[in-house]
C-alpha cells in the first residue's frame, strides 16, 4: 500500500523534474504498461497467450487518427467509440480463435494481427499505407507533453483500477481457476469458454484504450503498431515482470522500454540481449521479477522471525 | 427407492474397442453404490461418459428422469452432479480457500460477478466446509503444497461445494497410505450419511467397497458382469473368478 502511494507521488511530481525528451520516453512506458496489464489478463490470469494484442493496440491508433484524417469527427468521441470498437472485434476473434486449443489460439490470434497489419499496409488511399498516419491530430489541450502525460497517467489509473477490480472479483477467481486446472473448472460448472471470452474482449478493449493513447503519446498510426513484433511487447513484459503479479506487467513494462533504450546505446543487438535476458528469466524466475523479490520477501521474513 | 442416475445401454467405443459396452446402471437415491472391476473394466470411461468428458457412442443417460446425454462437464455439474478426479486434480497455485471460494461461486451463479471481491465472497461457507473435510488449518496454503491426502480431501471439499445430489468419487483413495484411506473413508461416509448425499465410487481396495457400500456393480471389459447387495458380491462365483479371487 505505501509502495503504491509513493509510486503515484512520484508519477505525480515526474513532469517537473524530467525534461520533455524523457516525459515523452516516460508516456511511452505508461502506454505500455496499461497495454500490458490488460493483456496479462489473458496471460496470467486466464492462461491464454495470444500473439496478437496487436490489432487492438494499432486499432486505437488508428481509429484516432483515421477520424482525423478523413472524418474530422472530435477527438474526444474517436477516443470514446474507439475502445468500444475495439471490444467487438475482441468479440469476433476470440469467437472464433477460442474455440480452439492453446497452440491454435496462439497461432489465430497472429493471423488475425497479420491480416490487419496487411490490409493497413496496402490501403495507400484509405490508411497512407506503410507511411502510416502523422499530423498535428491532438485537440489544444493534449499539445503541451506535460498535459499529455497527464492526460495519460488518468486513463491509465483509471484503466488499471477498473482491471484490478475486475482481478479481484469472483470472475477473477474463477478465470484464476481455469488458468490452473481448466477440467476441473468445468466439473464445478463454470462455462470455461465463456469466461475466457469475457477476458478476452475486456483485454481487447484496454488494448485499444493503451493504443489511443499512443496517439496522444505520438500522433501517428503506423502498420507496425499492429504487428506482431507490437503483440509482442505486452508479452514480453509479463513474461519479465511477471504475469502471476497485477502491477507486474508494468513493472516488466518499464524495464522493457528504459533496457531497451539503455542497450541500443552500445549495440545494435537489442534481439539477442532480449533473448539472454527472457532465457535466463524462463529457467530461474519464471515468475518473473516480482516473483523472485516476493520469494526473497518471504524467505527474509522467515530469517528474521527465528 | 427411486433411480437418481441411470444409464440405458451406453456404449462408448475407441475405435474398435468398446470401452463401454451396453451398460445399464440404476443409481438408487441415498445409497452408496461402488462399481468395481479389475482394470481396464471402464468404470473411468464411463464415468467420464455420463459426466460429460466423453461422448457416449450410443445409449442415454438420465438424471432424475431427465436426459442428460452428451450434456458439456459443466452443464452436468450445474444440475447437481459432482465429481472427483483418479488423478488428484485441482488448482495448484490457487489457495484451498481460494479453490473451495471459486466452486460455491460457480455453484451460485456467481462465478461471472465482476464487482464483488472474491476474498469476501462466500467466505465463511467455505471456512465451514473446509472445517468438515478437515482442511480449515490449511485454508491459506497454495493447494500445490499439500499432502497428497489432503489434496484428495480437498477434491471432496470442490465436489461438496457445488451442493451436489449426487457425488462420483473415482478412486477417493488412490496412492494413499492406509492411515490417509481409512481417514478419507470415514469423511466420505460421514459427509453421505450426515447429508444424504448418493455416492457413486470406483475403488480398488476391497475393504474400502465392502466396509461403505450398499450397493456393488461389478464390471469387466466394458460390461456389468454382476450387481447386488455386498454379500452376494461377495459369494458371486462370476466375480471371484474374474476379479475378487486374487483378493478375497
Amino acid at each position: 500500500m505505501l509502495v503504491l502511494i509513493v509510486l503515484l507521488a512520484v508519477l505525480a511530481v515526474l513532469p517537473f523534474f524530467l525534461p520533455p525528451a524523457e516525459l515523452i520516453t516516460f508516456q511511452k512506458v505508461l502506454v505500455l504498461a496499461l497495454f500490458a496489464v490488460a493483456t496479462n489478463l489473458l496471460i496470467g490470469y486466464g492462461g491464454l497467450v495470444s500473439f496478437g494484442q496487436g490489432v487492438f493496440f494499432g486499432l486505437g491508433a488508428y481509429v484516432v487518427a483515421l477520424n482525423w484524417r478523413h472524418y474530422q469527427l472530435p477527438f474526444w468521441l474517436a477516443m470514446g467509440v474507439a475502445p468500444i470498437l475495439g471490444a467487438l472485434l475482441a468479440l469476433a476473434i476470440g469467437a472464433v480463435a477460442l474455440r480452439t486449443r492453446r497452440l491454435y489460439f496462439a497461432l489465430l490470434t497472429l493471423a488475425f494481427s497479420q491480416l490487419f497489419f496487411t490490409i493497413a499496409e496496402k490501403w495507400y488511399d484509405f490508411t497512407g499505407g506503410d507511411n502510416g498516419i502523422f499530423g498535428p491530430m491532438l485537440p489544444p489541450a493534449l499539445v503541451n507533453p506535460t498535459a499529455g502525460y497527464f492526460f495519460i497517467l488518468g486513463v491509465v489509473i483509471v484503466s488499471m483500477l477498473i482491471l484490478w477490480k475486475i482481478t479481484a472479483s469472483p470472475f477473477g477467481l474463477a478465470l484464476k481457476a481455469i488458468r490452473e486446472n481448466p477440467n476441473r473448472a468445468e466439473a464445478l460448472g463454470i462455462d470455461v469458454y465463456q469466461h475466457q471470452l469475457i477476458a478476452f474482449v475486456i483485454a481487447g478493449f484496454f488494448g485499444t484504450v493503451a493504443g489511443t493513447l499512443f496517439v496522444v503519446h505520438d500522433q501517428a498510426a503506423y502498420p507496425q503498431l499492429l504487428s506482431w513484433v507490437k503483440s509482442g511487447e505486452p508479452v514480453l513484459s509479463a513474461v519479465i515482470g511477471g504475469m502471476y503479479s497485477f502491477l507486474g506487467p508494468a513493472l516488466g513494462a518499464f524495464i522493457f522500454q528504459y533496457g531497451h533504450d539503455f542497450v541500443i546505446r552500445f549495440t545494435t543487438r537489442w534481439q539477442l540481449v532480449l533473448g539472454v535476458v527472457l532465457l535466463v528469466i524462463v529457467l530461474f524466475a519464471p515468475d518473473g521479477l516480482t516473483g523472485l523479490v516476493y520469494r526473497a520477501g518471504r524467505r527474509l521474513g522467515k530469517g528474521l522471525g527465528r | 427407492m427411486t433411480a437418481l442416475l441411470e444409464t440405458r445401454g451406453l456404449v462408448k467405443a475407441f475405435g474398435g474397442l468398446r470401452a463401454v459396452d451396453g451398460v445399464d446402471l440404476v443409481v438408487e437415491q441415498g445409497r452408496i453404490h461402488a462399481v468395481i472391476g479389475p482394470n481396464g473394466a471402464g468404470k473411468t470411461t464411463l464415468f467420464n461418459v455420463i459426466t460429460g468428458y466423453l461422448r457416449p457412442t450410443a445409449g442415454r443417460v438420465l438424471f432424475r428422469g431427465q436426459d442428460i446425454t452428451g450434456w458439456p462437464p459443466h452443464r452436468v455439474a450445474r444440475i447437481g452432479l459432482a465429481r472427483t478426479f483418479q488423478i488428484t486434480n485441482i488448482f495448484p497455485r490457487l489457495t484451498v480457500l481460494e479453490s473451495v471460494q471459486v466452486a460455491l461461486a460457480a455453484a451460485r451463479g456467481r462465478e461471472k460477478d465482476p464487482l464483488s471481491r472474491s476474498d469476501r465472497t462466500f467466505r465463511d461457507e467455505a471456512l465451514a466446509l473446509l472445517e468438515d473435510v478437515g482442511l480449515v488449518g490449511l485454508a491459506d496454503q497454495e493447494a500445490r503444497t499439500l499432502s497428497h491426502g489432503d489434496q484428495r480431501a480437498l477434491e471432496v471439499a470442490l465436489a461438496l461445494a457445488i451442493g451436489p445430489k449426487l457425488l462420483i468419487l473415482d478412486e477417493p483413495t488412490a496412492g494413499m497410505s492406509p492411515w490417509e484411506t481409512e481417514r478419507t473413508v470415514d469423511l466420505i461416509y460421514e459427509v453421505a450419511r450426515r447429508r444424504g448425499l448418493t455416492v457413486v465410487l470406483c475403488e480398488h481396495d476391497m475393504q474400502v467397497v465392502f466396509k461403505i457400500s450398499d450397493w456393488i456393480t461389478v464390471m469387466h471389459q466394458g460390461r456389468v458382469i454382476a450387481q447386488g447387495l455386498p454379500d452376494q458380491i461377495r459369494r458371486n462365483e462370476t466375480v471371484i473368478q474374474v476379479y475378487l479371487g486374487e483378493q478375497v
